[in-house]
């Protein structure tokens, strides 16, 4: 009886430590989301504010999604790091207004690589006159495989990010091809 | 001792192969240079691999809401805006409609102007109609459409 309950205890240990090791998904990282330091051959006399809509918040029970803070943050870095902009301003003050809108990720739920589809619309509006210097969507996708990692919630968020990461890229190159004053 | 081990391999298994756990959603975004109430004729691209027919409950929604609607796989029909919709099906006992994200697209850019999506697990499972009601009055609600 004592051994029974015994084995129940340690079978009840090992699930918690499972659980607790593995988890559920944790949200998409923006220093991962960002764009490495990388010239886009354009530097624009002007600023900008950045503003992300459409992402999520990762809830515990969920697998991996895309904050707006964490999106706006990545883009952000992103620009800074690449000197597109002369500045990335907050609030309304920027010479320019990049709105970035996700819809919701196509995720894979099972398997052992993780493909990653994602479409944004980017939208970037001249404050002065309220022109639409560019309207465009972006799609991106990356795959994470079992060498990237062999546990699947980390996997997941590892194709997430890298699906951002690329869309990011798409999109400031979209930016940087325009001829801005 | 050996069912210990058999149970640890399989939760071992099971966190590789698996993503996450359950969860119900149901958010909608509306891009501000969306006119949705100006709109007056809507096509809705059927997925190819759609067996389900739910561009047919989708055309049905918003043929409710006073919109013309057509529905096929011509993405260039001449229309004030495309839909187009992700639906993706899981198994438990029966088929269930999982995840369905619906897009309102600028007929000559592609750009989404309005995204709904709504998410339910196998407990609270909605029907294909229910998922569809649920995901465009969302839509309809952040553009601001009674």
């Amino acid at each position: 009886m004592i051994k029974i309950i015994i084995n129940r205890v340690f079978a009840v240990s090992i699930l918690v430590a499972v659980v607790a090791l593995t988890g559920c998904a944790s949200p998409a990282n923006r220093e991962a989301m960002s764009v490495p330091s990388q010239s886009f051959n354009k530097q624009y006399q002007s600023s900008v504010a950045v503003e992300a809509k459409g992402g999520s918040e990762t809830g515990a029970m969920e697998s991996s999604n895309i904050s707006n803070a964490d999106l706006k943050a990545a883009i952000e870095k992103s620009i800074t790091q690449s000197n597109l902009f002369k500045s990335v301003v907050q609030g309304k003050d920027g010479d320019y207004e990049l709105t970035v809108t996700v819809s919701p990720l196509a995720k894979p739920i099972f398997g052992a690589s993780f493909t990653v589809d994602m479409e944004a619309g980017w939208s970037l509006i001249k404050v002065a006159d309220k022109s639409v210097a560019m309207r465009q969507v972006i799609k991106s996708s990356f795959t994470a495989t079992m060498g990237d990692s062999l546990v699947g919630v980390t996997r997941l968020r590892l194709a997430v990010e890298g699906a951002a990461r690329n869309n990011i890229t798409q999109g400031l190159q979209a930016i940087a091809a325009l001829n801005l004053q | 001792m050996s069912k210990i081990l058999k149970l640890l391999v399989v939760l071992a298994a099971a966190s590789v192969v698996t993503t996450g756990c359950a969860v119900n959603r149901a958010t909608a975004t509306v891009d501000p240079s969306a006119k949705l109430a100006g709109m007056k004729a809507i096509h809705v691209t059927k997925q190819p691999a759609d067996d389900h027919d739910i561009d047919i409950l989708i055309a049905e929604k918003l043929r409710s809401r006073g919109y013309t609607v057509t529905t096929g796989n011509d993405t260039t029909a001449q229309a004030d805006a495309l839909v187009t919709y992700r639906d993706k099906w899981m198994w438990d006992i029966t088929m269930y409609l999982l995840e369905l994200t619906v897009t309102i697209r600028e007929p000559k850019t592609d750009y989404p102007l309005a995204t709904g999506n709504s998410f339910h697990t196998s407990l609270s499972r909605k029907s294909p109609k229910e998922m569809v009601d649920e995901v465009m009055e969302n839509i309809f609600k952040e553009g601001g459409i009674k």
